[in-house]
């Protein structure tokens, strides 16, 4: 067998992570690799870096044995290795074949050929075995269809490998069907793929070798043959949790928040979460586990009123909350630190004590009918501010001058620190926050759940989940999963429904 | 007004002034449809114009050739959009926000070359300005009506109506005009491709210059041989209209520029007519109201049965196991 591509001692860092470390890996012609990792494992890295989107600190790729060096994925594409990523770049307005012929279209004098073109694009998926209308508009297409030609496209530049970035994420079930079926029809004519996934089951069915990465490391390459699940859900989340647990499990106490059978769409209009229930009890924190992209976003945007249910009740107190407004939501205390804290947790352009009143200000004494109370506002933003810690040079500070972890900071102290709600959902709450900042944030969290409070953390790194949690749920596919309570063998059993959607493992 | 027969309104002249009232228009929908297809909204056709115009008639009065006339304000507008150009593109201005100081620019500084160079306020109009001569084209204009309608234009008129065919031609059937839409429409797929998105896009204001210098020539060197202030009157404005009607392609732009015109001569007739001139001068822009409103209709509608097509492929496919 002869090596298609291999990478030798990649190191890439970015401020703050070391994104790939030290990663080798060979890949045989005419074979499927799968990548798998959790979130920021470090697959996009090292795909982005053979593609040429990046250049690594160290290390050397080699293709069909010969050292190149990419300064850009045009570099790539001329040595044969094209990508496919998760959002497509096409035309929506130009036919498929137009948009797989873009830039390097047959041409009649100053004019665009079109018969040849058509007839060129369709002997190229002819000769491949892809189905595709090539005359139809792209915009009218399925997603299928376009992935389809955004594959076509890298093969009617002549790649000989491609890169495809979670293909199937974007898929129907059918489709992924259909993708893996030409997938092997590509392997069958030499071409040789590289597949990177977090799906494991998808990842079993297609590939010949799987490699895993966590944390920015190759945890190692497997046979397909040679591996099953359990096997790979434990490379790629590991068994030693990073960073201690800082919660010790308390009995939880009466329900207060109960959500039913609720069902959301995301903004495709494609069912995001289906059918979950969940119920959340006073001095208990429950974990939402799952990789990104599962339904955690719309179901927290549902919670707080931030986007339509297709179905399903919501209640606080026994109250439904459902057909409530966000800032009726809020007042019958729910607390929300979102996950994008730049764009929903402040006005980046706004004063520290403007990012603290907007859930008060319209309410004595913060107001007193008709305008601002400052004194009171000050007052109130000044001890906030003292008592969590926000480093910065006064309450008129922009706050957008802050670092991550203060602005997580501010939002901590205008959520909680009334004391007014009894639900607190926090959406990714330390995600890009150093060290001292996020344990802080932690902190605030728990203690606020040992005051009576129901909390509910979603973030996508495992570790912050098993830090913090009594009861942990994950998120696959749009559903709700319950992974039960703490225990030695939560990680295992997170793990498995994180990947498969199932707290087993035959093996 | 009552007793006015409506055959006296609806003459072939109407029609053919229909066209001459269009042009213009056409010159700047064209001219707009070029920087719109590289995403950017070029609001500054109206100030492009005028500039144009001003520079036709220095033009002319210098060269003593309409044709000279025209490469004046050739060199104005390109020089103008320029101007736009580096400080969109380079200085990373808004483009709206510079496209309506170029507008509140050209007033002022087409004003301000008037009084330096002619010495006049206001209206400059003089024998040594020398326009563009009536065409008659042979054959054409012994048909009856046919050559009424068609035939004695100014040259610039026939010539918008090839700049829309040549328009068509490069942005629909050259790999140029192939590059230039796909960086308005997306301009990842244009970058991974390997197109100079910037490039293009300068090209696309470049265009837009050129094609208003035209448009501007043609309302101070045809019909009228003269400049006055804002003599464009909203003109780069209804192109803007026209491009938004005819959603960028050049022909269903034209058609709606040929509206505007219609709605322009028929302002003017009515005049005639006596009927009030405040409500006259009105209609072009009520028709403007009312061919938006048509076309905002309709684009929901296509709108709404895509996603409802959008939706039935998603539901053929099941989501789940």
């Amino acid at each position: 067998m002869t090596e298609a591509l291999s990478v030798k001692n990649i190191t890439k860092a970015f401020p703050g992570v070391l994104a790939n470390d030290n990663i080798s890996l060979s890949v045989e012609k005419g074979t499927i690799r799968a990548i798998v990792g959790e979130n920021g494992a470090g697959k996009t890295t090292l795909m982005n870096v053979i593609y040429g989107l990046y250049q690594p600190d160290s290390g050397q790729i080699f293709i069909n044995g010969e050292e190149v060096t990419f300064s850009s994925p045009r570099d790539a594409i001329a040595q044969g290795i094209g990508m496919v990523h998760q959002h497509f770049k096409l035309v929506p307005s130009y036919t498929l074949a137009q948009n797989i012929a873009l830039g390097v279209e047959p041409r009649k004098g100053i004019f665009i050929d079109e018969p040849a073109l058509n007839k060129s694009v369709k002997a190229i998926a002819d000769k491949y075995g892809f189905q595709i209308n090539e005359r139809e508009v792209t915009v009218d297409v399925s997603v299928g269809e376009q992935q389809r030609a955004e594959i076509l496209k890298a093969l009617y530049r002549g790649v000989e490998i491609l890169v495809l970035d979670e293909p199937t994420a974007v898929l129907t079930d059918i489709e992924t069907k259909e993708l893996f079926v030409m997938l092997r029809n590509l392997v069958e004519q030499g071409i040789t793929i590289l597949f990177i996934s977090h799906k494991l089951r998808e990842v079993l069915e297609i590939s010949d070798d799987i490699s895993v990465m966590r944390a920015g490391k190759l945890v190692g390459t497997v046979k397909c043959e040679e591996t099953d699940e359990c096997q790979l859900a434990e490379m790629m989340v590991g068994r030693e949790t990073i960073g201690g647990r800082m919660r010790e499990t308390k009995q939880k106490g009466e329900l207060i928040m109960e959500i039913e059978g609720l069902s959301v769409l995301d903004n495709r209009d494609l069912t995001a979460v289906k059918d979950a229930s969940l119920n959340l009890y006073s001095g208990e924190i429950v974990g939402g586990a799952g990789v990104d992209g599962n339904g955690q976003e719309e179901f927290v945007e549902a919670l707080l009123g931030l986007r339509p249910l297709t179905s399903g009740k919501i209640r606080i107190d026994g109250k439904e909350i459902q057909e409530l407004s966000t800032r009726e939501i809020r007042e019958a205390g729910v607390a929300y630190i979102p996950s994008d804290r730049y764009r929903s947790g402040v006005a980046v352009e706004g004063t520290i004590w403007e990012n603290m009143v907007p859930g008060e200000y319209y309410v004595k004494p913060y107001s007193n009918g008709l305008a601002l109370a400052m004194p009171e506002i000050m007052m109130m933003s000044g001890t906030l501010i003292q008592k969590f810690n926000v480093a910065t040079p006064g309450l008129d500070a922009k706050t957008g001058n802050l670092s991550g972890g203060n602005i997580q900071r501010v939002i901590a102290a205008r959520e909680l620190g009334l004391e007014k709600a009894k639900v607190v959902i926090a959406s990714q709450p330390t995600r890009g926050i150093d060290i001292a900042g996020t344990e802080a944030i932690r902190q605030m969290l728990i203690d606020y759940a040992n005051r009576g409070a129901a909390v509910f953390v979603i973030s996508a790194d495992l570790d912050e989940i098993l830090s913090l949690s009594d009861r942990v749920v994950v998120f696959y596919e749009g559903n709700v999963l319950d992974a039960g309570y703490y225990d030695e063998t939560i990680r295992q059993r997170i793990s498995w429904l994180m990947t498969s959607g199932k707290d087993y493992c035959v093996d | 007004m009552g007793n006015v027969d409506l055959s006296s309104i609806l003459t072939l002249s109407l029609f053919a002034a229909a066209l001459r009232m269009a042009t213009p228009i056409i010159f700047a929908t064209m001219g707009g449809i070029f920087s719109s297809h590289t995403g950017i909204f070029n609001v500054a056709l109206e100030g492009f114009m005028l500039i144009g115009s001003f520079f036709a008639v220095l033009g002319s009065v210098r060269t003593g050739s309409p044709y000279g006339g025209l490469l004046y304000a050739v060199i104005a507008c390109l020089v103008a959009a320029l101007v736009f150009a580096i400080l969109h593109l380079e200085l990373k201005a808004n483009p709206i926000i510079v496209g309506l100081a170029m507008n509140i620019v050209a007033i002022g500084l087409t004003n301000y070359l008037l009084t330096a160079t002619f010495n006049v306020w206001g209206v400059y109009k003089t024998d040594l300005i020398i326009g563009f001569q009536e065409v008659q084209i042979p054959l054409i204009h012994q048909i009856p009506i046919i050559g009424e309608l068609l035939s004695g234009h100014f040259p610039l008129v026939y010539f918008s109506f090839v700049s829309v065919y040549i328009v068509y031609l490069v942005l629909y059937k050259t790999p140029f005009g192939f590059h230039l839409r796909s960086v308005g429409e997306n301009i990842d797929a244009a970058e991974s491709i390997g197109v100079n998105t910037k490039r293009m896009k300068y090209y696309g204001l470049l265009v837009s210059g050129l094609l208003c210098a035209f448009g501007g020539t043609f309302l101070s060197l045809s019909y009228l041989t003269m400049f006055s202030e804002d003599m464009t009157a909203g003109r780069g404005w209804l192109a803007m209209a026209a491009i938004n009607f005819g959603r960028m392609r050049p022909v269903p732009s034209m058609i709606a520029g040929l509206i505007f015109g219609f709605a322009d001569a028929l302002a003017v007739r009515l005049q005639q007519f006596g009927l009030p001139s405040q409500i006259v001068v009105m209609l072009p822009y009520l028709m403007t109201v009312i061919v938006l409103f048509i076309s905002a209709v309709v684009a929901e509608r296509r709108k709404k049965s895509l996603v409802a097509k959008q939706n039935k492929i998603d539901i053929a496919t099941p989501l789940q196991p």
